[in-house]
């Protein structure tokens, strides 16, 4: 049984289709392409067509031929491209017009992008900002700073559209005056939304910056989708911040990417012992350029800048006299009441009040019972 | 009294069986022949873990959101909010493990709250938690900065309709105990709300 093979398709609807092939990876998909044309590619990913030796040996498992033959069914070529067209996708083959220049050279080039946004923003200066989805209020404030001040400074911001600290790293650029804006490249198909609640992100992000994929439209967030969209995290930017990272976190795999391809790799220091931020951490250690807001990136990639004028001032009432005592020790670590209450020797209800005070005017928040500062800290 | 502990592992619907006794204080059993109330007035205690890996300060959890909202999604919102007190609990430090020095003793605490139910019974002859709540302002009347606390609980939903008649007796409850003012004061009614911790996967990612 063959699966429809009309002639009037372009050729990029076979790479789309070829690219959706479960057990399908970057290396058999590249094998592919760089020895057949589409159209002859899918029919020899069929076993249709014959091929040399050195793609055969790719290809040859014969469990993966046999679910190739079942996905062609399911999903062909003209369906595939159908759908790219119906979300205004742009499907970039490795080497088309278009197809960014800082992958043509790339270790493991995605064989096919899946784009919507402007591409014209990978002209620009690019700077990817990663770490972990588990992260702390502090992070997830710094992560935000430092989109903030890049995108002020008119850099484009390189992330994954992750929960934590990617996500917000892109809040910041949208939040920012500027004309940096974000760049997200994700795991799934760009019609699958992953985590959902970042909907609104991901729209936005496409809307005024530009979205990536590897993989087309109705890939499912698989796990092992993750560390390979890093790579292309890496590959398109000039620097990558690591915000916060676990001792073994993803954004780890990110920063060795980086390595990988001669770029430079920067990390935001964590308390000593803060699990959250031990792979930042360790990362400096390693050789990794320590920043801790905007400006220190944007030194370091020889940006003149003006000083942040871009930071609203904080309108928040300063906390005062006692409940500074309960801020300066939530600085230094999360606590429930009862650890602030015993830290600082207060009564509970003393320490309910103070907390309640800070709650309200916006300077810590609480969540499972831990009290966390939130927004740009104190100075 | 009933102590549930790792509340999180028990069935949804076993949990959810449990509203209804707790709102009526009675069991209603129905089958095919008959009907039967059977009294059911008790003190529910749970405990859990925050998530599967036993939680702990933000950034220290194992677990991703996914699994934590997989593990709270058990404990329905409904369900949380009938607890009158909701308290988050750190993890014990080393050396909390080995001080030698006990808290209060339980007898100083049952004589301070022997003393507050007196108090209650003697001012408005029932237990705060037996006030119904068209009576509230009758029998636990708030002094106007607790009416403008909670009025901004409730106006930025962080309190549902059921959880503010509850800090309203929880309130009045640390009133009596405090030495039974006439009038619920702001520092009850702000620590009423701050043992009606927020349990949630969302206030995590609401906060990202």
């Amino acid at each position: 049984m063959s699966p429809t093979t009309t002639t009037d398709l372009p050729a990029e609807a076979y790479v789309a289709a070829l690219a959706g092939f479960r057990n399908m990876n970057v290396h058999r998909l590249s094998a592919l392409l760089r020895h057949h044309p589409p159209e002859q590619a899918w029919a020899v990913a069929l076993g249709e067509a014959p091929t040399h030796g050195l793609v055969a040996r790719v290809l040859s498992d014969p469990y993966v031929r046999a679910s190739w033959r079942t996905c062609a069914g399911e999903r062909p070529p003209g369906e595939v491209w159908a759908r790219c067209h119906e979300l205004g996708l742009q499907v970039l083959p490795y080497g088309a017009p278009g197809y960014p220049a800082c992958l043509l050279d790339d270790p493991l080039p995605p064989p096919v992008l899946f784009v919507r946004g402007n591409l014209g923003l990978l002209a620009g200066r690019r700077v990817a900002i990663v770490g972990t989805r588990n992260a702390t209020a502090g992070g997830r404030e710094a992560s935000r700073s430092i989109g903030l001040g890049l995108a002020a400074a008119g850099v484009h911001v390189v992330s994954g559209l992750a929960r934590g600290i990617d996500g917000c790293a892109h809040q910041g650029v949208l939040a920012a005056e500027g004309e940096g804006r974000p760049i997200g490249i994700v795991a799934s198909g760009l019609d699958v939304v992953y985590p959902r609640e970042h909907r609104d992100l991901w729209q936005a992000t496409a809307n005024c910056g530009l979205l990536i994929s590897e993989s087309p439209p109705g890939t499912a967030p698989e796990a092992h989708r993750f560390p390979l969209r890093n790579r292309i995290v890496a590959a398109l930017s000039e620097a990558v911040v690591v915000v916060e990272s676990r001792e073994r976190g993803g954004s780890l795999l990110t920063a060795g990417d980086a390595v990988h391809r001669d770029i430079t790799v920067m990390a935001v220091p964590g308390p000593v012992g803060r699990r959250a931020s031990a792979g930042a951490n360790a990362l400096i250690l390693d050789g990794a350029v320590p920043v801790t807001c905007a400006d220190d990136v944007l030194t370091f990639l020889s940006f003149q800048h003006g000083h942040s004028a871009v930071l609203a001032a904080d309108l928040r009432a300063r906390p005062k006299g006692d409940d500074l005592a309960v801020y300066r020790e939530l600085q230094r670590d999360p606590r429930t009441i009862d650890g602030v209450a015993l830290v600082l020797g207060l009564s509970l209800v003393d320490a309910a009040m103070r907390l309640a005070r800070l709650e309200v005017a916006g300077w810590v928040a609480q969540a499972d019972g831990w009290f966390e500062c939130v927004g740009s800290p104190l100075r | 009294m009933l102590f549930l502990d790792e509340l999180g592992e028990f069935a949804p619907a076993v949990l959810d069986g449990l509203r209804q006794p707790l709102e009526e204080g009675v069991i209603r059993l129905a089958r095919a022949r008959a009907s039967a109330s059977l009294p059911a007035r008790f003190l529910l205690v749970a405990a859990t873990n925050p998530c599967p890996c036993g939680g702990g300060a933000p950034g220290v959890c194992e677990c991703d959101d996914g699994a934590r909202l997989r593990y709270l999604r058990r404990l329905s919102g409904p369900l949380l909010d009938r607890f009158d007190l909701r308290v988050g609990v750190e993890r014990p430090t080393v050396d909390d493990l080995l001080a030698t020095g006990g808290g209060e003793p339980t007898v100083v605490v049952a004589q301070r709250v022997a003393a507050a139910r007196r108090a209650s019974l003697d001012r408005i002859g029932i237990m705060p938690s037996e006030i119904p709540p068209s009576r509230l302002d009758e029998l636990a009347p708030l002094d106007p900065a607790a009416r403008v606390r909670l009025r901004e609980h409730l106006e930025s939903d962080q309190l549902t309709g059921r959880g503010y008649h509850r800090v309203r007796r929880v309130a009045r409850t640390l009133a009596d105990l405090d030495g039974a003012a006439e009038l619920v004061a702001d520092e009850h009614v702000v620590m009423a709300m701050q043992m009606r911790v927020r349990l949630s996967v969302s206030s995590r990612v609401r906060a990202a």
